[in-house]
């Protein structure tokens, strides 16, 4: 959580906050693909954990 | 001031745009990462305000990307909305008339690969197949459409899954402005495959549907009571058989009967006692899929809930009802 913050206090601070919707939806996507019914991501994440 | 403004307008701008072009680029990932997803192929059934049924795309061949991880099938629909190519009015007094629901429609699996298919074959007999997804109350007023377009049933063999005991017709929705929430909604549905991501996501999470659905992000699933619903399907097939006196019933089990609940049990004896008190015709699926020691192996896993058959599931449905009809014909002397 603390991360989160420091990165979104970085985006505010460098003027980059129009970077948070690109982030968060590339995040979105990725969460969604691994928790879809009948992922062929998830196998793979096993490897990455 | 007015710099202090115009930057945070750019600001909003800028964020906005990002927004956009994240899910833009967004839509084109999931488009390439799960295409099982993508709404353009989806198999879609409409009701028919006018006729009340609910029927696929007339004249029309969709891929169905399906309930199976491991590919889609081709759906082809007759120019009246029914998976059978053949037509309706060359159906011969020995000829079935199939009515059920998307199991016997042959959802996920190739139209050969069905449960009906798979029975005329090994009967050696033609079924006209009308199955499709909708409630078995729509099933006179399809009986009617189908006779309209010169059908004569005279031997009914109906596939009723559990499913329809939970099942009721749709409300036709008043036209409304393409600015509501609702019509926001249903063209995200067919156009957006994040959208659509999202959704099934979300309803493969029983948890995450039920807070969804109290934050009014997606329709809860609407309670329905099983009894009520039990008799009127029960009216309805018996108002059938009496209609056509040769009508066979052939009693689905749902894999709910195996994951424990006890409710969907109880219907489902409750129901076929109640078929056999009336003097129909059935046929239980039930031992035959209980035989092999694990029944959900005839279903598919592609979803949690998933209460469809895949090939394997289709194949032991339709030995064991085509084991029925030619014992039913060497016992009784009735035709295939």
């Amino acid at each position: 959580m603390n991360a989160l913050i420091e990165f979104v206090q970085f985006l505010k601070v460098n003027k980059k906050l129009w970077l948070g919707p690109l982030i968060f939806v590339a995040a979105l996507v990725g969460l969604l693909l691994l928790l879809a019914p009948g992922s062929e991501v998830a196998p793979f994440t096993y490897a990455i954990f | 001031m007015t710099k202090k403004i115009n930057m945070k307008l750019f600001a909003a701008a800028a964020s906005l745009a990002s927004l956009s072009v994240a899910l833009l680029a967004a839509e084109l990932v999931v488009r390439i990462a799960a295409p099982a997803y993508d709404p353009s192929t989806l198999l879609r059934f409409h009701y028919d305000p006018v006729l009340r049924i609910t029927l696929g795309p007339p004249d029309t061949v969709i891929r169905n990307p399906s309930n199976v991880a491991d590919g889609s099938v081709p759906v082809a629909f007759n120019h009246l909305g029914f998976r059978d190519s053949r037509e309706v009015g060359d159906m011969g007094p020995d000829d079935w008339f199939a009515l059920g629901d998307s199991l016997s429609f042959g959802w996920g699996v190739p139209v050969e690969d069905g449960v009906v298919a798979r029975v005329e074959r090994l009967i050696g007999s033609k079924i006209y197949n009308m199955s499709i997804p909708g409630a078995a109350t729509e099933w006179p007023r399809r009986i009617r459409y189908a006779i309209d377009s010169g059908a004569r049933p005279r031997r009914f063999l109906i596939f009723h899954s559990m499913g329809l005991l939970a099942k009721r017709e749709p409300v036709v929705p008043a036209k409304t402005s393409p600015f509501t929430l609702s019509e926001v909604k249903r063209r995200l549905k067919t156009h957006s495959i994040l959208y659509r991501l999202i959704a099934s996501v979300v309803k493969d999470h029983p948890l995450w549907e039920v807070k969804a659905a109290a934050w009014g992000l997606v329709q809860a699933k609407p309670h329905t009571d099983r009894r009520a619903a039990f008799e009127s399907c029960l009216r309805t097939v018996k108002s059938l058989a009496s209609t056509v006196p040769e009508t066979v019933v052939v009693m689905l089990p749902s894999p709910e009967l195996w994951r424990g609940s006890g409710e969907v049990d109880e219907l489902y004896r409750d129901y076929l006692l109640s078929l056999k008190t009336a003097g129909i015709e059935t046929v239980d699926l039930r031992p035959d899929f209980e035989a092999g020691g694990d029944p959900i192996e005839y279903f598919f896993t592609f979803k949690n809930d998933d209460g469809h058959w895949n090939v394997a599931g289709h194949a032991l449905a339709a030995e064991v009802v085509a084991r029925y009809l030619l014992n039913r014909k060497a016992v009784t002397g009735a035709g295939l």
